[in-house]
């Protein structure tokens, strides 16, 4: 009966948190920790922690005024053994990787004075976006080998080349792909960027920039106590071309020739606009 | 105000690109250009690769060619017999052109090429540009007249077959010198994105001996359908038109050619010349530096395309 009532508490507080508006997710959350404190009075405390994730938006429209967006991505360790948010028994890695497409990599070296794409390597599946999000930097978190299994941190991306590279060749390129989207913001990691509020429930922001690739993200949260590995968690979300700029895209791709047939219509009807309205002034 | 670019794939400010397209059709309407040579340019500063750059660019240029070929069509200054034998040459050079495109891409030497076409180009129009107006201006200041240029009655053009008669020029030539001029300048169209005014005007006063006052409106005849063409090849060969990139552009350049016009009747024919050369010289020469100057970073990553 009493833990019933506690429930009920939680549920109107939750109500309550909802009105506030931005700290929506926090429902999401309250409504889950009613498991770890019916956990404390019937199971012994031994019992082995999870994770639980979502991100904020699990779908995001990508249309002709998309300057990019803000993704939360928060969760709650069931079973925690943390008193309070800043003991750091756990460290949180979360990944979130955008759909991989085929990649072409080029160098360029001096040619009679003149710098010209001499080397190129095509790389299949390879993430068009990669966010690294931790509680720690990532070496600190796990030994190697468990970051290099689950592919946690830039150094553990791997890349097949299509064609033959020898490895010091094709370390260079890893590199440079990783450093040029770093650039553009496309490769992203935060090491401190996992925040824990409270002894259970993690929060944290990601940034898709304007450039982000059209398609399905995945997100890989990892629980970590002491460079072991606890928990995962998947989820994903998906980001879809809507409104005009969808249209012009198929059209453009689906449609070529209409497409083109199109744009001189549209260029010729300007002309034509231009010379007609200006005619009289 | 960002806006999307459903193809350049680049998030720019609207008011930027407006501001571009005004600043260019305002030096196009200041010195009677398409303005094609600037855009394609500008884009690449920008960011916009250099394939999207000069396929908008050449759609850009179908829009300025349109309302020029309008004003000239009125003052009845379009040979058209001589822009449809041009013509013919534009599409099969505008064809080649973009399978040439089409070809280096996959080698991944079609930005090369395209930086290489420009450097060449504005290098030699525009020193061309300013010697010729600088030695007008010298001749002007010191009443200096040279002799004119003896019109050779029978050069080697006047000799080849497919003798044509042009009533509105005044021509009775072959119809080889304006097909090869066409074919040649609709590969340029393919290739830079431009509509060649640039070439096609001197190289008709010069060559074919077409009458100044049928050059300009015969030119931009032909461009209109040329650069359309090439406009269309492109986003049917290469899907890289980007639409909403061109109206912006287009709709800065018709605000801008206003001014333009008014601005450029200020000054003496000389005088702009002079200064669209060096304007046309400082663009290449800046195109030229990036293409010598070690760069900072040696790589490049590019989607692989689907086909």
């Amino acid at each position: 009966m009493s833990l019933r009532s506690i429930e009920w508490a939680f549920t109107a507080g939750a109500a309550a948190v909802r009105a506030i508006g931005r700290w929506h997710w926090i429902v999401v959350v309250l409504l889950l920790l009613p498991a770890p404190l019916s956990a404390q009075t019937t199971t012994p405390p031994a019992q082995k922690e999870t994770i639980e994730a979502d991100v904020s938006t699990r779908t995001v429209a990508v249309d002709t005024g998309f300057t990019g967006t803000r993704i939360v991505v928060f969760g709650t360790v069931e079973h925690s053994r943390q008193q309070r948010a800043d003991e750091g028994l756990y460290d949180v890695a979360i990944v979130l990787e955008g759909p991989r497409e085929p990649l072409v990599t080029r160098r360029k070296s001096n040619v009679g004075g003149i710098w010209i794409n001499t080397t190129n390597y095509t790389f299949k599946d390879v993430p068009s976006f990669y966010a690294i999000v931790t509680t720690r930097p990532v070496p600190e978190i796990a030994p190697k080998p468990v970051l290099w299994q689950n592919g946690i941190g830039f150094e553990f991306l791997r890349f097949a080349a299509e064609e033959k590279v020898g490895s010091k060749e094709l370390e260079e390129f890893r590199e440079a792909i990783v450093r040029l989207k770093s650039e553009q913001r496309l490769y992203v990691e935060s090491e401190r960027g996992v925040a824990f509020i409270g002894k259970s429930l993690f929060r944290a922001t990601v940034d898709l920039p304007a450039t982000v690739s059209i398609g399905e993200f995945n997100a890989w949260i990892y629980l970590f106590r002491k460079g072991e590995l606890l928990s995962t968690y998947k989820t994903r979300l998906g980001l879809q071309r809507e409104g005009l700029e969808q249209q012009l895209h198929s059209f453009a791709i689906h449609q070529p020739l209409g497409y083109g047939l199109a744009s001189v219509a549209l260029a010729v009807l300007a002309g034509l606009a231009a010379s007609f309205s200006f005619r009289k002034s | 105000m960002q806006v999307y670019l459903p193809i350049a794939e680049l998030s720019v400010n609207v008011l930027f690109i407006l501001a571009m397209g005004g600043a260019v059709g305002f030096l196009s309407g200041m010195f009677g250009v398409g303005g094609g040579f600037l855009i394609t340019p500008l884009l690449l500063f920008s960011g916009v690769s250099p394939l999207v750059a000069v396929a908008t660019g050449a759609n850009q240029v179908v829009a300025s060619s349109v309302s020029g070929a309008i004003t000239q069509w009125r003052r009845g200054n379009v040979d058209v017999k001589l822009g449809v034998v041009m013509l013919g040459g534009g599409l099969l050079g505008s064809l080649l052109g973009v399978q040439v495109v089409k070809e280096l891409r996959q080698l991944g030497l079609s930005d090369l090429f395209i930086i290489l076409c420009y450097v060449t180009f504005l290098g030699i129009i525009g020193t061309l540009m300013v010697i010729e107006s600088a030695n007008a201006m010298l001749k002007a200041r010191y009443g200096k007249t040279s002799a004119p240029r003896k019109s050779s009655q029978h050069s080697w053009i006047h000799g080849l077959p497919f003798k044509q008669r042009f009533h509105r020029s005044k021509l009775y030539i072959s119809a080889i010198p304006p097909v090869a001029l066409g074919a040649f300048v609709g590969l340029l169209s393919a290739v830079m994105g431009v509509g060649g005014g640039f070439l096609i005007v001197p190289a008709m006063i010069y060559l074919l001996r077409v009458p100044t006052t049928v050059v300009l409106g015969t030119s931009q005849f032909q461009t209109v359908f040329v650069a359309g063409f090439s406009t269309l090849m492109h986003a049917w060969q290469n899907q890289t038109v980007d639409a909403v990139l061109a109206l912006l552009l287009i709709v800065g350049g018709v605000i801008g050619a206003q001014f333009g016009v008014r601005t450029g009747q200020h000054f003496k024919g000389e005088q702009l010349r002079i200064l669209l050369g060096g304007i046309v010289l400082v663009v290449g020469l800046r195109l030229a530096y990036d293409l010598v100057v070690t760069p900072a970073e040696l790589f490049s990553i590019a989607p692989l395309d689907a086909k």
